[in-house]
C-alpha cells in the first residue's frame, strides 16, 4: 500500500517534470546532472507556488483573461500593496507563459 | 441672459432701407476662448474583447474603497467600524463598502427568453424595469447580502459602490441604518471671467428622420449661430458663442435599419443606407458652423460609432467638408473638455436614460445629480449598458468636479446648480432632444447661467394647426 | 445709391414667382444679410406705396420670452397678421426684421427651409461669407495641414497602443506596431491587428504555410489559360500607376506573384497539408492573409473591382441598354450550355496606356438548358463583357456599335441573328473566342 502510494507521486512528480520542464529548461540547461535539474525543478516548483498563491488572493482582483503582471500592476495602481517580489518574479521570467498567465488562463472566457 | 445682452438699443435698424455704400455694414470677430479637450481618459486605444466584466467592477470597488471608507469615518465618526463581508459578526453594527446590485424580476434576460421561449409571448417593452418584488443586495470582493431597511432601494441601481451602516440580523439579512455615497470630487477654482461668453449645446438633431418640418428650426440654429439672422444686437451677441458642443444622436434613430443584416443580400444591393444621406445632410450643416464657429460633435446612441460606451468620435472621413476646418473637433462621448477654465463633463445621454429605466427616478437632471453624488457617471454599465471591458480602472468614475455636468437627449431642458460637501459648485444641465423640442440651451461661462434657446416657425392657422394635432 | 435691385427683387417675386429670403437674395447678389434685410424691407415699402401687387411678407422675431417663471430666448419666424401678437407676447423684443418676401401666402414654413437649403448648398464654400460673424480660426486647412494633422492623431493612437493605457494587452501589443501604418489603409490594418492578437500563436505560425495556398488557385487558370493570363497581364499593368505611392515593389504583380509562389512549394512539400487546414479554418485563414500583405490584398481588390465591371447586371440599366430591348428573361439555375452564340450588339472601347483597347460589349447569348419539367428550353439574354484586343482590331470594331441596335428588337429570329453576325464577322471572329472563355469564367 504505501509503497505504492509513494509510487504514485514519483509518477506525479515526474510527469510534471516532463510536460512543464520539457520545453524551457532543458535547453539552457542541457548537460547538468540529474540532481541539478531537479533543484532547479523545486526552485521552479516554488516560483510557481508563489504564484499561484498570488493569483488566489482575492484582494487583487479576478485574473481572468489577463496576465499576471497586469493583474499585479492594477493591485499597486489601487494601492493594494501586491508582493513586490512576485513582480520581480514576473519580469524575470516574463517570456514564460507558466509564469506569465494565470492559473485560469487555460479556460476560456 | 442672452436676450438681455443682445438687446438693441436704439430701435431695430433692418426695418429700413439700406444705407449708403460707403458705409460698410457691420462685421463682428467671433470670441475666442481657451480649449483643452481631456478627454483621453474615455479613448480605447487597443480593443480588446476576451475580458470579463468582473474586472470593471472590481476595479470599481478597489477605486472607491478608499473614498467611501473616508466619507464614512466622516459621516459615522472615525471609530466606525469597517467590516468586509466575510469578517462580520451577526448583530455587529458595522460599515460595510460595497458594490449594489438589484434583482429585478423585470429586467429582460437573454437566458430567461430561451429558457421559456416556448411557452411564453415576447415581453413588451416597459419604460420602467423596477418592481415591488426587486431585491436590493450589497456585493464585496467575497460575498453578497440582502439589504433591508433604510435604503429606497427603487432608487438605487445596479453598480452604484456604496458605504451601508447598520447590522446583520439572525436571519441573514442586513438592516441598513444609513448610508453614505462618494459624493462629489474635489474641484479646481474656476478663474473669474471678465467678459459674458456663451457656449451653445444642442444634441438630438435628429438628422434622416422622415419628419422634415424640423429642419428649418434647425438651420434657424445655424443662421443664429453663424450670424445670418436677427438684428445688429443679435449678431453681436452670437459672436459671443465661442463654441458649439452638439451632443449626441446627429442622426434619427429611423436612420438605423435594423433589417439590413436580416435580409437578403440581393433585396438590399440597390438601396443605400438611411445613415448615407444623412450624413451627407450633417455634414453640410456642419460645414456651415465650423466656418463661423469652433464646434465638438459627440456621438450618441443612434451614430455611425461603436455602440457601447465610451463611444469613440466619429471618424473625419464621414465629414469630407467640415473636416478640413481646424474648428471641427469630433469627441468622444462621454466628452471632458477645460473651455475658458470652466471644466465641462457630460454625455450624450445613455447614462441617464438607462438609469431611468431602472430605477423609480424620472427627473433626468434628478438622475445627473445622483451620478454625481455617486461619483459615477454611468453606474448601470456594464449591467444594462453597455460598456467597454476594462480592467485596470473604470475611466467612468469622476476624478476632478466638473463645473459643468450634462447630458443629452433629454426631453425637456432642465437645469440646477448644487453644491458639494467641499464648497463645490455644479451646474447641471440637461440638453433636450432638437427634432422634437427645437430647443438648444447657452451657458454663460462667466456666471454659469443657463437658459434655453427656441426656435419656431409657423405651420398651418392656428385653427387648422389643433386639426392636424387631432389628426397625429 | 442706385436702386437696381428693387428691379432686381421685383423680378424674382413677380416674374419668376420665388419666395425670397434675405439669405437666399444676399447669396444670389453678393451682398451682407444685414444689406439683404434692409433690401426687403425697402421693396416690401415701395411696392405697398405703390399698391400694385398683393404680396405677402413673413418676419423674424427673437426675443425674451417668459414661460412659467423660466425665460428663454426664442426665435421664431411668423407671417406678417401675426406679428403684432408674437411681440406682444416676448417681454423684450431683440430683433425684428423680414424674413422673405412673395406673391402667395404661406401656409406653413416648409418652403422656407428647401429655399434656403437650396442657395446655401450651391455656396457651402462660401456659406458665411455675407454674414455678421467672422472667426479668425475657420480657416480651412491646406492638404499639407491635414496630413500633418492624420500624422499626429496617428501617433497619439499608436502612443496610446503601446501606453495600453487604460485597458491595453502590453505584453502583445509590440509585435504589430512593427509595420508602421499609413494612412487610411494603415487604419485598417490597426484595427485588425487585435484580432490576429486574439487568435494567438496558433495562428501566427500557421500565416506561412497559408498564403501560398491561397494564391494558388489564383495562379492556376493563368497558366493554363492564355487569353486569361493576357487578361491578368492587362489589369495589372495599368495598376501601378494608381498605386504607386503605396507600394513601391510592384512591378507587373502578376508575374512577381508567380515567382512568390513557384518557390514556396518546394520549400515547403507538405503544402498539400496546409490545404487540408483549409478547409477547415477557412475564415481565420482569410483573415491572417489580409494583414500579412496589404499589397496582393490590394490586388485582390482591384481585381475584384473589375470584375465587378464585367460581370453582367441585368439591372444596371445604363448607356448600355437600348430602350426597345427584349425584355429580360428569368434567367433559372439553369447550367450554362455549351452551344453558344455571340452577337456583338454594342460595345464600348476606351484605351488604356499600352495602346491596348478595352473594350465592353453586350452580347446576346443563347444558352438552352432542360428546365424542371422536362422541356429543353433556349433562352437568350444579353450578357456585358469586357475584353481586350490589339490596336489592329480596332478598326473594323469601331463601326459595329450602330447597326445592331436596330437589327436586335426582333431578336428572336434566326435570320437577324445570321445577318447581325456576318456583319460583325470580323471582330466576331475573334471576339467569339475570348468571349467564350470569358464567359465560361463568369459563369462562376
Amino acid at each position: 500500500m504505501t509503497a505504492k502510494r509513494g509510487l504514485i507521486t514519483d509518477s506525479f512528480k515526474v510527469v510534471k517534470k516532463a510536460r512543464r520542464g520539457g520545453k524551457q529548461d532543458k535547453r539552457p540547461t542541457p548537460p547538468p546532472p540529474q540532481k541539478a535539474e531537479a533543484e532547479i525543478e523545486t526552485a521552479r516548483e516554488e516560483e510557481l507556488q508563489k504564484l499561484r498563491q498570488f493569483d488566489l488572493d482575492c484582494r487583487f482582483g479576478p485574473c481572468t483573461g489577463i496576465s499576471r503582471l497586469e493583474r499585479w500592476e492594477r493591485a499597486k495602481l489601487h494601492d493594494l500593496k501586491p508582493p513586490e517580489e512576485i513582480r520581480d518574479l514576473l519580469l524575470q521570467t516574463s517570456d514564460d507563459p507558466e509564469y506569465s498567465q494565470s492559473l485560469w488562463s487555460e479556460y476560456p472566457v | 441672459m442672452f436676450s438681455d445682452l443682445s438687446a438693441q438699443k436704439e430701435g431695430s435698424s433692418l426695418l429700413s432701407r439700406p444705407a449708403s455704400e460707403d458705409q460698410g455694414p457691420a462685421v463682428f470677430e467671433r470670441t475666442s476662448l481657451a480649449y483643452s479637450p481631456c478627454s483621453e481618459r474615455y479613448s480605447v486605444g487597443e480593443r480588446n474583447f476576451g475580458r470579463q466584466y468582473a474586472h470593471i467592477y472590481a476595479a470599481r470597488l478597489m477605486q472607491m474603497r478608499p473614498l467611501l471608507s473616508q466619507r464614512a469615518k466622516q459621516k459615522w465618526g472615525s471609530d466606525v467600524l469597517i467590516r468586509k463581508l466575510c469578517d462580520m459578526q451577526t448583530g455587529e453594527q458595522c460599515c460595510i463598502v460595497g458594490t449594489l446590485f438589484k434583482r429585478m424580476e423585470l429586467q429582460p434576460s437573454i437566458l430567461k427568453e430561451i429558457s421559456e421561449e416556448h411557452n411564453l409571448l415576447p415581453q413588451p417593452a416597459r419604460a420602467k424595469n423596477i418592481s415591488e418584488t426587486d431585491e436590493l443586495i450589497l456585493e464585496d470582493e467575497l460575498q453578497r447580502i440582502k439589504l433591508e431597511g433604510k435604503i429606497d432601494k427603487d432608487k438605487c441601481v445596479t453598480g452604484s459602490v456604496i458605504a451601508i451602516y447598520g447590522a446583520e440580523r439572525n436571519d441573514g439579512k442586513f438592516t441598513v441604518e444609513d448610508f453614505c455615497t462618494a459624493d462629489l470630487p474635489l474641484q479646481r477654482a474656476r478663474p473669474a471671467l471678465s467678459a459674458d461668453r456663451f457656449l451653445l449645446l444642442a444634441s438630438g438633431l435628429g438628422l434622416g428622420s422622415s419628419r422634415a418640418d424640423s429642419m428649418l428650426g434647425l438651420q434657424l440654429l445655424v443662421d443664429m449661430v453663424t450670424g445670418q439672422l436677427g438684428d445688429l444686437g443679435e449678431q453681436s451677441g452670437a459672436a459671443t458663442i465661442s463654441r458649439v458642443l452638439l451632443a449626441g444622436n446627429l442622426l434619427s434613430q429611423s436612420t438605423q435599419d435594423k433589417d439590413a443584416s436580416t435580409k437578403a443580400k440581393y433585396l438590399t444591393k440597390k438601396t443605400q443606407a438611411g445613415s448615407v444621406e444623412a450624413i451627407r445632410l450633417l455634414d453640410e450643416l456642419l460645414l456651415q458652423l465650423v466656418a463661423s464657429v469652433p464646434v465638438d460633435v459627440m456621438p450618441g446612441q443612434y451614430d455611425p460609432t461603436n455602440y457601447t460606451l465610451p463611444q469613440q468620435p466619429l471618424h473625419r472621413c464621414m465629414f469630407p467638408l467640415s473636416s478640413v476646418y481646424p474648428t471641427l473637433q469630433l469627441a468622444s462621448n462621454p466628452y471632458q473638455a477645460d473651455i475658458d477654465g470652466v471644466r465641462f463633463l457630460g454625455t450624450s445621454g445613455q447614462n441617464v436614460c438607462d438609469i431611468q429605466r431602472y430605477s423609480s427616478m424620472d427627473s433626468h437632471v434628478e438622475i445627473l445629480e445622483e451620478t454625481l453624488r455617486l461619483r459615477h457617471l454611468a453606474p448601470t454599465a456594464p449591467d444594462t449598458l453597455g460598456c467597454y471591458p476594462f480592467y485596470l480602472k473604470d475611466p467612468f468614475i469622476l476624478e476632478e468636479c466638473p463645473h459643468v455636468y450634462f447630458s443629452g437627449n433629454a426631453p425637456t431642458f432642465e437645469s440646477k446648480l448644487i453644491k458639494g460637501p467641499d464648497g463645490q459648485e455644479v451646474l447641471l444641465v440637461t440638453i433636450p432632444e432638437f427634432s422634437s423640442t427645437q430647443t438648444a440651451c447657452l451657458i454663460n461661462l462667466r456666471t454659469l447661467q443657463c437658459e434655453p434657446v427656441s426656435f419656431s416657425a409657423f405651420s398651418a392657422d392656428e385653427d387648422e394647426e389643433s386639426e392636424m394635432n387631432i389628426s397625429h | 445709391m442706385d436702386e437696381l435691385y428693387l428691379d432686381n427683387i421685383d423680378e424674382f417675386v413677380n416674374d419668376h414667382n420665388k419666395i425670397v429670403t434675405y439669405k437666399w437674395l444676399s447669396l444670389t447678389l453678393g451682398v451682407h444679410v444685414n444689406t439683404a434685410k434692409q433690401m426687403l424691407f425697402h421693396y416690401l415699402d415701395h411696392k405697398r406705396k405703390e399698391s400694385s401687387a398683393q404680396l405677402h411678407a413673413t418676419y423674424l422675431v427673437s426675443g425674451k420670452c417668459v414661460d412659467k417663471g423660466l425665460t428663454s430666448h426664442k426665435v421664431s419666424i411668423v407671417r406678417e397678421e401675426q406679428l403684432e401678437d408674437v411681440k406682444a407676447k416676448m417681454s423684450l423684443i431683440v430683433s425684428v426684421h423680414i424674413y422673405s418676401v412673395q406673391k402667395a401666402l404661406l401656409k406653413d414654413s416648409g418652403p422656407l427651409y428647401s429655399v434656403d437649403y437650396d442657395a446655401v448648398k450651391d455656396n457651402l464654400k462660401s456659406c458665411s461669407r455675407y454674414s455678421a460673424i467672422r472667426c479668425a480660426s475657420a480657416v480651412p486647412m491646406s492638404s499639407l495641414e491635414l496630413q500633418q494633422r492624420g500624422k499626429r492623431i496617428e501617433l497619439l493612437h499608436q502612443n496610446l497602443k503601446t501606453k495600453s493605457a487604460v485597458n491595453g494587452n502590453g505584453s502583445l501589443t509590440s509585435k504589430p506596431s512593427a509595420k508602421p501604418p499609413k494612412g487610411i489603409m494603415g487604419m485598417f490594418a490597426n484595427k485588425s491587428t487585435p484580432k490576429n492578437q486574439d487568435s494567438g500563436k496558433e495562428t501566427k505560425s500557421e500565416q506561412k504555410e497559408d498564403s501560398p495556398a491561397v494564391d494558388a488557385p489564383k495562379s492556376k487558370p493563368a497558366a493554363k489559360v492564355n487569353p486569361m493570363m493576357n487578361f491578368f497581364g492587362n489589369q495589372t499593368a495599368k495598376k501601378p500607376e494608381k498605386t504607386m505611392k503605396e507600394e513601391e515593389a510592384a512591378p507587373s504583380s502578376s508575374t512577381a506573384e508567380q515567382q512568390r509562389q513557384s518557390p514556396q512549394p518546394e520549400e515547403k512539400p507538405d503544402a498539400a497539408a496546409a490545404e487540408s487546414h483549409k478547409n477547415t479554418k477557412k475564415d481565420s485563414r482569410s483573415k491572417n492573409k489580409r494583414i500579412e500583405d496589404s499589397d496582393s490584398e490590394e490586388e485582390k481588390m482591384e481585381k475584384k473591382k473589375r470584375r465587378r465591371i464585367k460581370l453582367p447586371e441585368p439591372d444596371s440599366s445604363d448607356e448600355d441598354v437600348i430602350p426597345d430591348s427584349p425584355p429580360q428573361m428569368e434567367t433559372r439555375e439553369a447550367s450554362p450550355s455549351p452551344k453558344k452564340e455571340v452577337e456583338a450588339v454594342k460595345q464600348s472601347y476606351q484605351m488604356n496606356s499600352e495602346g491596348k483597347i478595352r473594350k465592353r460589349r453586350r452580347v446576346l447569348k443563347s444558352r438552352t438548358f432542360v428546365d424542371e419539367e422536362g422541356c429543353i428550353v433556349t433562352e437568350k439574354g444579353y450578357e456585358s463583357e469586357s475584353y481586350s484586343e490589339t490596336e489592329d482590331d480596332f478598326q473594323p470594331t469601331k463601326q459595329a456599335p450602330r447597326d445592331p441596335v436596330k437589327a436586335k428588337a426582333p431578336s428572336s429570329s434566326k435570320e437577324d441573328e445570321k445577318k447581325s453576325q456576318k456583319k460583325s464577322s470580323a471582330n466576331a471572329n475573334k471576339g467569339t473566342k475570348q468571349a467564350s472563355i470569358m464567359g465560361f469564367f463568369q459563369k462562376k
